[in-house]
């Protein structure tokens, strides 16, 4: 018998991207993906989509809602590539992020140095 | 009819007034606690600017001229802090040191030049002072240490002159320029120096055994003593900070 997690899909970060911690309560609208009561906004879409879409109009304008329309825009504009410490998701397969390519371990992760 | 500008200011708590009469505060605290001390002060502010720009009566003008807050607080540090806890540790304090009390005060002076002639001006002397009106401290979720600092160098010129009629004529121009440097200290176990990133004017990596130091600076030409640099240039140099590092292994944080 195995437990899976239902957690949020967003990444959280700037400069960095990693798993968001928080439990699922909904799915987006648009991507399907679960999301936690912060990354969803209130048209339903979670913020990474919208942020995507550049529908600021639906970005109902939270500090959260600000800093991932603002990631957006940068790794839009920059040419930069976060660091990737998250699970894979293909949801950012049109992202160049920067992760280990290497043989080392995948250690699953959360619990101190390993 | 009733001062607006003067309304905002009282509906803010008394540390918010503090602030906002100081021009200067400090302290250890999580972004949503600087978010909830400092948001209604940039909404004050917002407002007292429109009003200051012909929106409201000479004596709410006037308000708003004498409790203004400079603006590197609502367009720079504000909007910084939604983006740094983006990567911060959770539970892990921001520690903030903001100075909006200007470049031009006694105690921000570093250096006077001797009294010189130049041109029709029989004395001209340069004043030049360092304020360092932003300083950050924290810690990210991946184990780096983010530490940064904007300084503003202001060279402030005093000219005199007598014009052919005998009188004397004064003047002061200053001329600004805007320092960044930013410093991100990464775990030696998550990340190693890397090649490929953005060049930035200026930049030192530093290892050691446990830790990689990463210093990277640039300087700007300010427009206008009281202009305020883009945000943008800021998360730039911390942008390449982390392009000078790469990930040694996979984790998820």
């Amino acid at each position: 018998m195995s437990f899976a997690l239902d957690l949020c899909s967003c990444k959280r970060g700037f400069f960095t991207l990693r798993d968001c911690a928080n439990s699922a309560v909904t799915s987006c609208s648009a991507c399907s993906r679960r999301i936690c009561a912060e990354h969803i906004t209130q048209a339903g879409l979670c913020v990474e989509c919208v942020a995507k879409r550049s529908e600021d109009a639906a970005l109902d304008e939270t500090s959260t809602t600000y800093a991932i329309r603002s990631r957006q825009r940068w790794y839009g504009s920059s040419n930069y590539s976060p660091v990737w410490w998250g699970t894979s998701d293909p949801y950012w397969n049109d992202t160049d992020y920067r992760w280990y390519e290497g043989n080392d371990d995948d250690d699953g992760g959360g619990f101190g140095d390993s | 009819m009733a001062n607006r500008v003067k309304q905002a200011f009282n509906a803010l708590s008394p540390e918010q007034q503090d602030i906002v009469r100081a021009r200067r505060f400090s302290g250890a605290r999580s972004p949503d606690e600087w978010l909830a001390l400092l948001s209604p002060i940039a909404d004050y502010d917002r407002q007292a600017d429109e009003t200051r720009a012909g929106g409201g009566g000479f004596f709410e003008r006037r308000y708003a001229r004498k409790n203004d807050v400079p603006n590197g607080l609502r367009t720079f540090a504000i909007p910084l802090l939604p983006i740094l806890r983006e990567d911060m540790e959770p539970g892990a304090p921001l520690e903030l040191w903001v100075d909006l009390t200007g470049p031009l005060v006694s105690t921000k002076a570093v250096r006077h030049s001797e009294p010189y002639k130049k041109g029709a001006y029989r004395k001209v002397v340069d004043t030049f002072y360092d304020d360092a009106w932003l300083q950050v401290r924290t810690r990210f979720a991946d184990g780096a240490q983010l530490q940064f600092a904007v300084i503003d160098h202001v060279r402030s010129t005093f000219k005199e002159k007598k014009n052919p009629r005998g009188k004397i004529k004064r003047k002061t121009k200053n001329k600004k320029k805007t320092e960044m440097t930013v410093t991100l200290t990464v775990p030696n176990r998550l990340y190693a120096p890397a090649t490929g990133s953005r060049p930035l004017p200026k930049q030192k990596l530093k290892p050691s055994d446990k830790h990689t130091k990463v210093t990277v600076g640039g300087t700007l030409v300010a427009k206008q003593v009281d202009a305020v640099p883009q945000l943008e240039s800021l998360i730039e140099l911390i942008s390449g900070a982390y392009e000078r590092v790469a990930p040694v292994r996979r984790k998820k944080l």
